[in-house]
């Protein structure tokens, strides 16, 4: 089964964790849908609002909606875009917006008098107006090849190149303004009347007070251009009749300056409207102050009437780029026909949302005068909810991280903990099993599960430290119960012996003292290997030459052994040299049990820089290979050594001594199948 | 000879094989198998050595408490300890309480004797020549080791050794055989116990070792002769 660890785990849990964000995603979907559908129903009881009041609040609202204009007229309406910033007089027209829209021209297709008519006539003129909250401005850019100016001496107005300005004016009185070409600067202009040649003032009749006729409230600037003449002016939106609200522009041409003779007139309407005005798209000031008042509500918002006039518009703030609200549009055109409540998008497409139209009719009398108009930009009603969710996605963040970062600290926290708890349960127990300590200190002081983990291995180690306790005492307790009817039956004989001396050549006397000799080595075996553990923790190694150690021990060795000849250098390990004699012991002692009758022990050496190794071999029964690492457990006999006494020790005597001296002990068949061989390999001893 | 000998030992077969072999030898024994008894037993004939078991009875350490109340009372009698807790903590315990020997079953009855004999000359020796110079002294030439034989004493630095008899014995045994070294089977045979190993030498020689180097400057005169025995270095 692979390996899936702790740290695996908390880590997919964290991904897990991760997608928290992720699922918050849909949420803010959501959360947008329902704002953009609560501001389309803000949207459409604000329309609602704002109709029920201006059909309230205005008396005249009716008349000023419904006025009845001329449908062939209307074709020459001029429109005047809402600028939010004042332009500047200066007969340059870089800084009128572009929302003014492109200029319309004016040229000799809209003749009203011309000299020659069979003479190719240059005169055009364009037009472009806009309109803010108090003024009118026009920009008027005339193409005339010869520009005759109005002498200082010249009373008469019309001698000269001249513009021509007819509007009605707030009493609904005809009011005539010419501006003649005087030179560059500022505009000249004068109250005139139908004949336009001199300046009239204007008289009230009713009061009686009079209006000089230079003083029309038109403010402007006259610039020579390289074409013509151009001229940017403006008029205070109070002066127009807001029921009737429009202009005429006329150019007139005077080319002959001697005779000072017309050459052409070429106005805004054709010549067949000659006694009409253009509608001007101005803005109803009542209307317009009612909008105002919630313009940093909504984006923008319009009243058009039913014909498509815009009486009133207010913005938050200009925007460049955007395609403004056409009166044409589906949800104008719903609304005057009479559905209420249609939203110019669909908000389940927020993402292809670009704006949010409400439109909603004036209706009066049941005849729709109009529709109010208002449009919100989704990313304006989106971003304070926005801003919110970010700062709930902000903090969320901020939770999910410092969660994640604890929920790591604590995993890796439990990880090294059972990490250093395992690390130090495996060294309580050495590599043959045995229990080197009971104690274990790794949370032993936390009061959580691993701390009674901990608490829990100790007390196991200490129970096993005890059983294992008690099997290491078997031998000795064995040999002390053995001992005295042992020593019963020794001294018995040894009596026996003393009383009848005849007996001692007697054969079953003799074998009775074999058995009691035997049985008397097997319980010193058992003590021997019962006690050697703790003897040998107490001895202290020191430094040895192994060459010479060897050298001396099997120069003494009594059996038969065939040397192999080896490096005489000396060999330094750290040693017992009376336990090494009795690992050589063991292991000599054993390769002799175990030889075949016939066969030879050898003893051969190996060594290198870091080791040397002592291999011991016989020619005899090999070890049956399933139990090769039952070797040297005790008590383990793995081959027949005939009828002595062998009670497995031997191996497990001469691996302790090994595991003393840290040195490998092995044993292995023969490669042949001759025989055995055991080596021992000793550290060298720098 | 007529030497009394006190045995107090539970089981009675071994008690009265002891005592019917040690009488065979001219010792006179009296037997006890409980520490009471023999305490008492002890006190009353005043014998020239005591055969002590460990256990007695329901006592596991019944020997060691009539041990420890001979040496409160001031009696200097040679005791030997004959018992099968051969754990050498036992045998540490055993010899400090004032022991002169300590001896694991099973034994022979023959060498039990002669060490009988021999602690017992060893007692009178120490006895008669007490505050004397003893013309047995030897001094162990390029040391500082001095032994006497009849007392089975050794002293090293002007200190004593608190050697045992088979300490004593084995110990005296290689500096005997000089540079060319004794064979652990004579060895095993001057321990005069039964059922010695070449492991059992090799314990004794560590304790050796071990008690001469309490004393003082490190001991390195007996060096081991591997897979032969031990011999005596003088340097």
């Amino acid at each position: 089964m692979p390996r899936f660890g702790i740290k695996a785990q908390v880590m997919l849990v964290c991904v897990g964790l991760l997608s928290i964000p992720l699922l918050s995603i849909s949420y803010w979907q959501e959360i947008q849908h329902t704002a953009l559908t609560a501001q389309a129903r803000i949207q459409e009881i604000e329309a609602k609002a704002i109709a029920t009041s201006l059909l309230a609040t205005q008396q005249n609202i009716g008349e000023l909606l419904a006025a009845d204009e001329d449908s062939e007229l209307e074709k020459y309406s001029l429109s005047a875009p809402t600028i939010k910033q004042p332009i500047r007089l200066d007969g340059n027209f870089g800084d009128w917006p572009t929302l003014a829209g492109q200029p319309r021209r004016f040229n000799l297709n809209y003749p009203i008098w011309l000299a020659e008519p069979d003479k190719q006539h240059e005169t055009a003129f364009s037009l472009r107006l806009a309109q803010s909250s108090q003024h009118l401005y026009a920009a008027i850019d005339v193409r005339d090849d010869t520009l005759v100016y109005r002498k200082p001496n010249h009373l008469r107005l019309d001698y000269n190149e001249q513009i021509q300005l007819t509007y009605h004016d707030n009493k609904g009185q005809l009011r005539r303004i010419v501006m003649p070409a005087e030179q560059e600067g500022s505009l000249a202009s004068y109250f005139t009347d139908g004949q336009w040649q001199y300046g009239r003032d204007l008289v009230n009749a009713k009061t009686g007070a009079v209006t000089l006729s230079h003083r029309t409230g038109v403010q402007g600037f006259w610039r020579k251009t390289r074409s013509g003449y151009a001229v940017e002016l403006r008029m205070s939106t109070d002066a127009i009749n807001p029921l009737q609200p429009q202009i005429r522009i006329a150019i007139v041409d005077v080319d002959d300056n001697p005779t000072f003779g017309l050459s052409a007139i070429v106005a805004s309407l054709p010549k067949s409207f000659e006694d009409k005005l253009n509608p001007v798209g101005l803005h109803a000031r009542e209307l317009q102050r009612v909008i105002d008042q919630l313009k940093h509500t909504y984006a923008r918002l319009w009243v058009y009437d039913s014909r498509g006039r815009e009486w009133a518009f207010a913005e938050r703030e200009p925007q460049s780029g955007v395609t403004p609200t056409a009166f044409d549009s589906p949800c104008v055109r719903d609304a005057l026909q009479g559905n209420q409540e249609r939203a110019d998008a669909n908000i389940d497409e927020i993402n292809q949302l670009t704006r949010l139209v409400v439109c909603y009719p004036i209706i009066q009398d049941q005849k729709r005068l109009g529709v109010v108009v208002i449009e919100e930009s989704p990313q304006h009603v989106l971003k304070k909810e926005e801003e919110r969710v970010v700062d709930i996605a902000a903090r969320l963040g901020v939770v999910i991280i410092t969660l994640l970062a604890v929920l790591f600290a604590y995993a890796f926290t439990l990880v090294r903990r059972i990490s250093r708890l395992s690390e130090e349960s495996r060294k309580c127990v050495d590599a043959d099993g045995r229990i080197e300590r009971t104690k274990i200190n790794s949370s032993k002081n936390f009061p959580d599960e691993i701390g009674d983990l901990s608490r829990t291995i100790s007390t196991l180690l200490e129970k096993q430290q005890s059983y294992m306790n008690f099997l290491e005492r078997i031998p000795q307790t064995l040999r002390h119960e053995i001992a005295n009817p042992l020593n019963k039956l020794r001294t018995s004989l040894e009596v026996l012996l003393d009383d009848k001396p005849e007996l001692a050549d007697n054969n079953y006397i003799r074998k009775i003292d074999s058995g009691i000799e035997q049985i008397g080595r097997i319980t010193l075996h058992l003590t021997e290997a019962a006690s050697l553990e703790s003897a040998m923790r107490e001895e202290q190694l020191v430094r040895l030459d192994i060459i010479q150690f060897l050298s001396g021990y099997l120069s003494n060795y009594a059996l038969e052994i065939d040397i192999c000849e080896w490096d005489q250098t000396p060999a330094w390990v750290l040693g017992d040299s009376s336990r090494l004699e009795q690992l050589f012991d063991k292991l000599l002692d054993n390769a002799h049990s175990f030889c075949a009758k016939d066969g030879r022990v050898s003893i051969r050496f190996e060594r290198d820089t870091q080791k040397v190794k002592v291999i011991i071999e016989n020619d005899g029964p090999l070890l049956p290979t399933e139990n090769t690492n039952e070797l040297f457990s005790p008590m383990v006999s793995t081959r027949s050594s005939g009828s002595s006494i062998h009670l497995g020790l031997g191996l497990h005597i001469a691996k302790l001594i090994g595991d003393q001296h840290k040195a490998k002990l092995s044993g292995a068949n023969r490669r042949d199948g001759s025989g055995v061989a055991f080596s021992i390999e000793f550290l060298l001893s720098s | 000879m007529d030497y009394q000998i006190v045995i107090v030992e539970d089981d009675i077969d071994q008690q009265q094989n002891y005592a019917d072999s040690l009488q065979r030898k001219g010792f006179v024994t009296h037997c006890f198998d409980n520490v009471s008894d023999g305490l008492a037993g002890i006190i009353e004939k005043k014998p020239d050595l005591v055969l002590l078991d460990v256990v007695l009875g329901d006592d596991p350490d019944g020997g060691f408490t009539i041990c420890r109340k001979l040496l409160d009372h001031g009696d200097n009698i040679p005791i030997i300890f004959l018992t099968d807790r051969s754990d050498e903590i036992d045998q540490v315990f055993g010899l400090r309480l004032g022991a002169w020997d300590y001896q694991t079953k099973p034994i022979s009855l023959a060498l039990l004797a002669e060490r009988i004999k021999s602690l017992i000359r060893i007692h009178k020796a120490r006895n008669t020549q007490a505050h004397q110079t003893s013309p047995s002294l030897t001094e162990i030439q390029g040391t500082e080791l001095i032994l006497d034989r009849k007392k089975s004493y050794a002293s090293w630095h002007g200190q004593t050794v608190p050697l045992t008899l088979s300490e004593f014995r084995l110990l005296d045994a290689i500096i005997q055989s000089g540079p060319e070294g004794v064979e652990y089977d004579q060895l095993c045979e001057s321990t005069m116990q039964r059922m010695v190993t070449n492991g059992t030498i090799n314990s004794h020689i560590k304790n050796i070792r071990k008690k001469f180097n309490a004393l003082g400057p490190e001991f390195h005169s007996i060096r081991n002769k591997p897979g032969y025995g031990y011999r005596w270095e003088t340097s």
